[in-house]
């Protein structure tokens, strides 16, 4: 038999045809689709044993309680009560832009300033003593966490945080623009009341929050406000500003030492730290503790205390739009790093004292903003505060499991109120709105991947007051207010109310002391 | 059966189920340039808004992931890699990446908007690999992704109760993240077979019939409305 070439093409043609009606190719294309989709940059999900740590939130002052399931001791899941910064609040420690490096030198001139983003933790009675040392001023953000409590208690000359609020047995609660049903007291403390109908909210709001839009009843305008909310029902209100004039509004309602109501709260055992007065332009370095951001930074507030050559120095575990503003950032831990503490949550009735145990086994950054300033103490030859921070939680924990709390019956039948705040008037309106801060990277889900949350370069506006102020959407528009000026993109939005821009804010905020001021706009 | 009841009028817009929904399934963070189109979010909550002028305008959320059809399922249908099974037990539809091709017919065929392609290979920022979810695969460049109301539960349920010798799982073993962690309890979960959804809710693009598995809730005629025309309509 002779074997052409003609045969060894059909030979090679039949095999081709032939293996083509076998598993190999489809095996093969199997194969290399799963081998084209394991690259080594992809990386492989933990293995090792499965655990669980019972802790607290340190996010924010409400101090929700959580259960981290781990592998291999890394926390991977956290299960609660809890809001969307809180269910990923274990990948902060994992910022892309977390701070690393520390500077090696921090000049230190003047007058010292230290201004807490988190209050009431030990923490803030070791910066206070730090400041002491400095010869300093231990500085605070004006207490929005609980602005009615905090205006109540001055108007009743009674001690700052001696008052709290009966939320699990109030029926009504009015607020004027406070956040009820967003990030405000304890989030598991409200919704669920509110979910079942138990408690009724009346959200009073110019503009629509995500409050005013899940309240009972939403009332858009403040004048005669609390005839139209027709309480039926023993209420309480609540203002996110604090202003005396609606605070006191509690005593008529006879909201003061009721059930449900406004309620005296036993103090913790040691003395609660309160912000120092600083004179303007007085403050020559400002050190910010921006480790647990709990406040909105409001700038206005923060630049009346420096002085013109001012160095402002911030203890941040990652870059924010508050360390921006910073000559010297310092790196310290990030949230459920080290072992924290949360004191009494806003609005709570009861005083508590919550430790939150790492959940991190190998911290990124150990230090602390306390560590830094000791370091900077003893550095200058000043004597440090004795205790550290762990130490300080430690003796609070004992002081704790002695403590019995003393509370006397709460009665006050008037008040004398200063006379009514301005409003603030004007052609426009600003409106700074308080989004979830950008520690996890996951949070990108809800502002660049969805715009559920409107990204900080934008301000939104009505349709009509862009039309009026001759801007298109994606136009640039230069906002200023009597405190600054700043330049959004416009997004058009039919949901805002004419005649005002509402921009967000995650951490600090340029134009506004408190949440609405007058602006001017024009395109820029 | 399984499915969802979803009460819009208790959902305050929050993103906690969005948020629980990446932790869960290994959703990386947005890369660079992402945006509403190019982002990937089992879990979205879109506002619609009545279009009414002030002060009568009101927004809504609507949280929308796969709707799991039924019948008719579009992405299954046009899918040429059978990438995309149905699940005669659960009804859950599940997409395979390590089959899918990315020609992104199922993500032009589903109604709903609810399935996100991989324009990037996912990246995680440095260590956080660590936290990722042991019981879900990341996936790769080129693939389409969706809900799959966390199936990864569901099999560790079962491998659960098979370990103690049942058949059933225990339906408490078997909860969706965003359910889990919704701080109203907007959103329920639940075997429709032995637990209908309440006889006033409804479904997304009911004309369409895709005999979905998750089911809206509202007291609101405008938001009852705007789930028959489509979201894109307010």
């Amino acid at each position: 038999m002779i074997i052409e070439r003609r045969d060894i093409i059909r030979i090679a043609a039949g095999g081709v045809c032939g293996t083509m009606l076998t598993p190999v190719p489809w095996r093969l294309l199997d194969d290399s689709a799963k081998w084209s989709q394991n690259w080594s940059w992809i990386p492989p999900v933990p293995r090792g044993e499965r655990t669980t740590k019972e802790s607290y939130c340190t996010l924010c002052p409400a101090g929700c309680a959580i259960r981290a399931a781990c592998v291999a001791n890394h926390p991977v899941r956290l299960d609660g009560a809890l809001c969307a910064s809180g269910v990923a609040g274990h990948t902060v420690a994992y910022h892309p832009r977390r701070i690393l490096a520390v500077p090696k030198t921090v000049p230190v001139h003047g007058r010292i300033g230290i201004l807490d983003m988190g209050p009431r933790r030990a923490m803030s009675t070791l910066l206070a003593q730090a400041a002491d040392a400095f010869g300093g001023a231990y500085l605070r953000m004006p207490d929005r966490d609980e602005a009615t409590l905090v205006a109540l208690a001055d108007l009743m000359g009674r001690p700052r945080g001696s008052l709290g609020l009966d939320l699990e047995h109030t029926r009504t609660l009015v607020s004027f623009g406070a956040p009820v049903l967003e990030r405000w007291a304890s989030p598991s403390r409200v919704l669920p009341r509110w979910r079942t109908g138990e408690l009724r909210v009346v959200q009073i709001e110019a503009v629509e929050s995500r409050t005013a839009l899940a309240a009972n009843q939403w009332i858009t305008d403040e004048a005669d406000a609390l005839k139209r909310a027709k309480l039926e029902e023993p209420a309480v209100i609540v203002d996110a500003e604090g202003r005396p004039s609606i605070a006191a509004m509690n005593v008529d309602l006879g909201a003061i030492g009721r059930e449900g109501g406004i309620v005296a709260r036993a103090p913790l055992p040691w003395r609660r730290v309160e912000s120092a007065a600083a004179a303007p332009h007085s403050i020559d370095t400002l050190f910010i503790d921006a480790s647990r951001a709990h406040q909105l930074v409001e700038w206005p507030v923060v630049r009346q205390w420096l002085a013109s050559d001012a160095t402002i120095v911030v203890f941040a575990p990652h870059e924010s739009g508050l360390t921006k503003k910073a000559h010297y950032v310092l790196p310290v831990a990030a949230p459920f790093e080290l072992v924290e503490d949360v004191e009494t949550p806003p609005y709570s009735a009861v005083a508590s004292y919550q430790v939150s145990q790492p959940l991190h086994p190998a911290p990124v950054v150990k230090f602390t903003a306390i560590d830094h300033l000791n370091a900077m103490l003893q550095a200058s030859g000043r004597v440090p505060p004795s205790v550290s921070a762990p130490e300080m939680i430690k003796q609070r924990q004992e002081l704790m499991a002695s403590y019995r709390p003393k509370v006397a019956r709460l009665s006050v039948t008037t008040v004398n109120v200063p006379p009514s705040e301005v409003e603030a008037g004007g052609e426009l309106l600003l409106v700074v709105a308080r989004a979830p801060d950008r520690g996890s990277p996951l949070i990108t889900k809800l502002y660049e991947e969805s715009g559920l949350f409107a990204p900080e370069h934008l301000v939104r506006m009505h349709p009509e007051t862009a039309a009026r102020l001759g801007v298109g959407s994606k136009a640039t528009l230069l906002i200023e207010t009597q405190h600054g000026l700043t330049r959004r993109s416009v997004l058009p939005d039919p949901a805002i109310r004419p005649g005002f821009l509402e921009i967000t804010e995650t951490d600090v905020t340029e134009l506004c002391a408190g949440r609405v001021t007058a602006a001017k706009a024009r395109k820029g | 059966m399984y499915g969802m009841v979803i009460d819009l009028d208790r959902c305050t817009g929050c993103g906690a189920c969005m948020m629980a929904c990446a932790v869960e399934n290994n959703v990386p963070p947005a890369h660079e340039g992402a945006t509403p189109r190019t982002g990937i979010t089992w879990m979205r909550v879109y506002r619609a808004n009545n279009g009414a002028p002030f002060p009568e305008n009101r927004t809504a959320f609507f949280p929308i992931m796969c709707q799991q059809c039924g019948d008719h399922t579009p992405c299954v249908s046009v899918c040429p890699q059978n990438a995309i099974e149905t699940d005669a037990e659960t009804g859950i539809v599940d997409q395979m990446p390590q089959r899918c091709l990315g020609c992104r017919y199922c993500m032009a065929a589903c109604p709903y908007h609810a399935r996100y392609f991989n324009w990037w290979d996912p990246e995680w920022p440095a260590g956080m690999e660590k936290s990722l979810n042991p019981e879900v695969s990341p996936r790769m460049r080129g693939v389409v992704e969706k809900c799959n109301f966390c199936s990864g539960r569901y099999h560790a349920a079962k491998l659960k109760a098979a370990a103690a010798g049942k058949r059933e799982i225990n339906p408490a073993d078997y909860v969706p993240a965003c359910v889990e962690a919704c701080p109203t309890q907007a959103i329920s979960f639940r075997d429709i077979d032995k637990e209908p959804p309440e006889p006033d809710s409804f479904q997304l693009l009911a004309k369409l019939e895709t005999k979905s598995k998750v089911y809206f809730r509202s007291q609101r005629q405008w938001i009852r409305d705007l789930a028959e025309k489509g979201i894109g309509h307010a």
